[in-house]
């Protein structure tokens, strides 16, 4: 009797075990999926953004995907360097924002178009992405934002007025550019060995 | 824990609510599910307490393959009337003003509404603000 309820016991805790490490495993392995598949299965680049037009009917892949925005999409890897992130933010948006996604997919921040406007005055803004703890020495006009893990993923979103009307070309031609003016290079870093240095 | 496995398995990349509130239901406002047989009005006012809000019509999470390619209305697209009223159609048969159309697929249908940079009393109760209705007309 005994050896029959340490069995149970034993498969009780397990089970618990396994959901536990389930559930905190999920973000981790959902997060690995999308940068995949934002990375088209490996053949596209980390560290660089793919800006993307507005989609058609036909190129819909993500569920209740939003039809008026256009996106630019980003897999950071700051494992070897910090990441300078040139945000270029149009002047009359709807709605522009940069949100970075942690390795667990948590939103750990997020520029909109008013928010840098207000803050920083200007329409470009120079973002660094560096490790959590790590040291950085900032440059004045830099915003140094630290990322909890050292690999995640950044969007760029844009809503686009109207998608329907017969002026959208030129909004799409003025957004696209502006959508196109952001990018994004690795911070090249005092080589330590250097005698100079 | 729970909600961060939820929001990853279901709401991947999604924006935190001070930045957008996605609401969404397959349930017309008398709990019926909606039905491609009938004609809805949604009907809204304003800008919904928000900066910027669309509205879209899925069908099996998708956008509705109609003939218009016409999936969703916004704030900057939709035709207001002189009190800042709009009314959106959802049917099949043409309907005058706002309208996007049932395609002819089938599968579970459902309408999105984004409110993006909502109004702090937005962020902090949603279910107390005045939402557009979705009200079902006529069936066939």
């Amino acid at each position: 009797m005994k050896s029959w309820k340490k069995t149970l016991i034993i498969i009780i805790v397990l089970a618990a075990l396994f959901h536990v490490i389930t559930i905190a495993a999920l973000p981790y392995v959902v997060s690995g999926m999308v940068q995949n598949r934002l990375l088209e299965k490996g053949k596209l680049e980390k560290n660089v953004f793919y800006h993307g037009a507005i989609r058609q009917f036909e190129d819909v892949v993500v569920p209740g995907d939003n039809p008026d925005t256009i996106t630019s999409r980003l897999v950071y890897d700051i494992r070897k360097a910090p990441l300078l992130v040139k945000l270029r933010i149009p002047d009359n948006a709807s709605y522009w924002s940069f949100s970075l996604y942690a390795n667990n997919l948590d939103n750990f921040y997020t520029l909109n178009d008013m928010d840098a406007k207000s803050k920083y005055r200007t329409s470009t803004v120079n973002l660094v992405i560096i490790k959590s703890k790590d040291a950085y020495k900032k440059k004045p006009d830099e915003v140094v934002v630290q990322s909890p893990s050292a690999t995640g993923i950044g969007i760029i979103r844009i809503v686009v007025q109207d998608r329907y009307s017969p002026e959208v070309r030129e909004e799409l031609a003025n957004l696209r550019k502006i959508q196109m003016a952001s990018k994004c290079e690795l911070v090249k870093l005092p080589d330590l060995k250097s005698p100079l240095f | 824990m729970y909600v961060r496995a939820i929001v990853a398995a279901f709401g991947t990349l999604a924006l935190k609510s001070s930045e957008a509130i996605y609401l969404g239901t397959d349930k017309d406002d008398e709990g019926n599910p909606i039905d491609d047989n009938c004609t809805y009005k949604i009907v809204g006012k304003g800008n919904l307490h928000s900066r910027w809000w669309n509205i879209t019509l899925y069908r099996n999470t998708k956008w509705m393959a109609n003939e218009l390619n016409r999936y969703s209305y916004s704030k900057t697209n939709v035709d207001y009337d002189k009190d800042g009223q709009w009314i959106i159609r959802l049917s099949k048969i043409e309907q005058q003003g706002n309208w996007i159309p049932f395609d002819n697929r089938s599968g579970p249908m459902s309408v999105s509404l984004r409110l993006y940079n909502p109004e702090p009393s937005a962020i902090a109760d949603i279910k107390s603000m005045e939402l557009p209705e979705i009200i079902r007309e006529a069936c066939q």
